[in-house]
């Protein structure tokens, strides 16, 4: 049963963090056994949370979101398809409640920019990007070419920016890629490629995220440009959200998990009626796939928020404000390769490319190097705050070698690690890793503000090096093997 | 690709439970196979209260593997023995008759086509099945229609030949494949095959094999009624 395997998978990817707590704990990071016994239970909940989410994630909105794609694409339609792009790129993130707490929390911060116009900024960001990326599939325009063009404005953009909007702007790409929308958006890319006729629909079926996630990115630098003012002491207030009680965090989730799932559940409504026209028992495995979702997403931000984000912090504070301060940097290295292996958008991405490679390229191995990049992340993350770098030394540069790698990694994994760079930074690490480093930023008397957006943004950027990395590997040993074929 | 083998085959073909496709198949290469092909499959638990509740999926993997007929008595016994990880039931296997197989190791001379298919053409359609590297499937199935194929199905695979495999830190890079099944006439195998033998992207070896079988009955589901050509 696949339920027991991804509770199994789930398991691997969790307790290592659970032993990591501990030995810190009897070490250098004394927490105290009570929060370890609060910190258990949260992985266990996450545990089942995340393989009950991944389950209803495969059987509602991977295979609806395949349909859908398949479907607009089997239609023949530009307009169509575009319009369809556009409207549920647009609609997932105005209707997303992170999306809501973040433009929230920017409009209390910057004077000049109210919170309905930022969502809807938002909106028509990742809507018209989202259009683009569909049309690029039809007309045959090179990914590569397009996230270059993108990713250079960018970069020559936020030379140009107030820190504090750049900051916000590398958040932006990340809080308005949920949970939710991110393994639709992953789908949708692989069913329009998959009724396909072409030798490059395998490397088609991903980016969609990773170009998507451009929109809210850009939203937020063209504000910083045209201007605002900006209210730095709140600033450094917003990264430290407040702790609720368990009962109180119980509520919050179910009402957050509700409101995320139910413009999902209308898009799917609207689909069904007008294109899918999906068949009885296809539509009960949608319907219970997203109870199960439902279920699984509750406890598992219940887990992450309740129990996860707290030890993050004490942790951080703890080993901040010793003497081992440069411990920092290995303790860093291993949470941030074994988080990432709980964060639920990892898995769905590299089940896809499993399943969209027929096999051929393995779960494990793309696991690796996500855990690579992410232990880089943090690892540089740490070094950045204990010797006070400027974090834009580290991430022009990487952006850079980011952007030259796809000229020499297959476009398959160039496709993946764009994807994986927003993949990467949702819920688990936006709060443990988020929780951790500002634990050691308040300790140290860093700016907690510019040190959390910092981590986050290291996030992103890491893993489309590690993954266009792995590409290089592979590329490299087919070549060696082709070799081998023609001397023999 | 350039050589028919005139001699009939089996082809092995087993869906065991995900991820034990590679071990069965290395298995099946200790006891002399040459390689398989793997496809990705969903498979449905027989039990009524998970079907109720959806939970009824479970990954598999289907595995073909060509064996020559001195080969199959050697196989069939590694098969009954195995076990992965000591457990019971890993899945099932079965054993089916092929003929005309295309592949570039061996060495037979190429023969007539249709004097070879003469003898046996008691069953009105044939099945061939083509499996080539990824990206290759459009380019066979381009030549097979033209040589009167009328349509095909193309579903992802990964290969597992001998000279193929490439280790790294310990995990396997496995080559992706395409797997090509077009329906045709029997009248028409003859010259689909010799159509898609002589096409220039399979002229490396390794870049692929087909095989047939024979379809005794064929009906279209649905839609108005259609016949494959003669």
């Amino acid at each position: 049963m696949d339920l027991l395997r991804k509770l199994r998978e789930t398991s691997m990817s969790v307790l290592p963090i659970v032993a990591i707590v501990i030995i810190l704990n009897v070490t250098i990071a004394p927490i105290g056994w009570k929060a370890i016994g609060n910190f258990s239970l949260g992985a266990v909940a996450i545990i089942i949370g995340l393989a009950l989410f991944l389950q209803g994630i495969d059987i509602s909105i991977i295979s609806t979101g395949h349909l859908i794609g398949a479907k607009l694409m089997e239609k023949r339609n530009l307009p169509l398809l575009v319009g369809a792009g556009f409207f549920i790129g647009m609609f997932v993130t105005v209707a997303d409640p992170q999306v809501n707490v973040f433009a929230q929390q920017v409009s209390s911060l910057a004077s000049g920019i109210a919170k309905t116009p930022l969502i809807w900024a938002f909106g028509i960001g990742v809507g018209f990007f989202a259009a683009l990326s569909f049309a690029r599939v039809v007309l045959k325009v090179s990914f590569r070419w397009l996230i270059i063009i993108f990713y250079s404005l960018m970069v020559i953009t936020s030379l140009f920016v107030d820190p504090f909007f750049l900051g916000v702007a590398f958040d932006a790409g990340g809080a308005t890629t949920g949970p939710l929308s991110v393994p639709l958006i992953i789908a949708l890319g692989v069913g329009v490629s998959s009724v396909r006729k072409s030798s490059s629909s395998e490397e088609d079926s991903f980016g969609l995220v990773g170009i998507m996630a451009v929109g809210p990115i850009a939203a937020i630098l063209v504000m910083g440009l045209i201007g605002g003012n900006v209210d730095t002491t709140a600033a450094a207030a917003v990264a430290n959200e407040e702790i609720l009680s368990l009962g109180g965090l119980f509520v919050h989730t179910i009402i957050e998990a509700f409101w995320a799932l139910l413009p999902l559940l209308i898009l799917f409504l609207i689909f069904q009626f007008t294109l899918l026209f999906q068949q009885k028992r296809q539509s009960i495995r949608m319907v219970e796939g997203l109870i199960y979702v439902a279920i699984g997403l509750i406890l598992f931000l219940v887990g992450v928020n309740g129990a996860f984000m707290p030890v993050g912090s004490a942790i951080g504070s703890l080993i901040g404000s010793s003497d081992y301060r440069t411990l920092l940097i290995p303790i860093g290295f291993f949470f941030g390769g074994v988080i990432v292996l709980a964060e639920p958008a990892v898995w769905v991405l590299t089940d896809q490319v499993n399943e969209v490679s027929g096999g051929a390229v393995k779960k494990s191995l793309i696991l690796i190097f996500f855990s690579l990049g992410i232990s880089v992340a943090v690892a540089l993350a740490m070094v950045r705050i204990i010797f006070d770098l400027s974090l834009f030394q580290i991430l022009i540069p990487g952006y850079i070698i980011a952007m030259v790698l796809s000229f020499f990694s297959p476009p398959l994994f160039t496709a993946i690690a764009y994807d994986s760079g927003t993949v990467a930074s949702g819920p688990m690490s936006t709060s443990f890793l988020l929780a951790f480093t500002l634990g050691v930023s308040t300790s140290g008397g860093g700016d907690p503000f510019l040190d959390g957006f910092g981590v986050i943004a290291l996030i992103v950027m890491t893993p489309m090096i590690s993954l266009q990395l792995l590409g290089l590997i592979y590329r490299y040993q087919s070549s060696k093997k082709k070799k081998g074929v023609l001397v023999k | 690709m350039s050589n028919i083998l005139p001699v009939d085959g089996k082809l092995l073909l087993s869906i065991v439970r995900g991820g034990l496709g590679e071990d069965l198949v290395k298995n099946l290469k200790e006891n002399g196979s040459s390689g398989s092909t793997i496809v990705l499959a969903r498979g449905v638990i027989e039990n009524p209260l998970l079907h109720a509740l959806s939970l009824d999926d479970a990954e598999k993997e289907i595995v073909f593997t060509l064996v020559s007929d001195n080969q199959l008595k050697d196989l069939l016994e590694t098969l009954s023995g195995y076990k992965a990880h000591k457990r019971h039931s890993c899945g099932l296997s079965m054993v089916i008759d092929i003929h005309s197989i295309l592949r570039h190791d061996t060495h037979v001379e190429s023969k007539d086509f249709k004097d070879e298919r003469s003898n046996t053409m008691d069953s009105p359609h044939t099945l061939i099945t083509c499996i080539v590297n990824k990206g290759l499937a459009d380019e066979v199935m381009d030549a097979a229609r033209k040589a009167g194929a009328t349509g095909g199905t193309i579903v992802g695979a990964r290969g597992t030949g001998k000279e193929e495999d490439v280790k790294f830190f310990g995990i396997q890079l496995v080559p992706e494949k395409e797997m090509l099944l077009i329906l045709v006439g029997s009248g028409l195998t003859g010259i689909v095959l010799e159509t898609i033998s002589k096409l220039p992207c399979l002229a490396q070896p390794g870049s692929g094999i087909a095989y047939c079988t024979d379809v005794e009955r064929f009906m279209v589901l649905g839609g108005k009624k259609t016949t494959l050509k003669k």
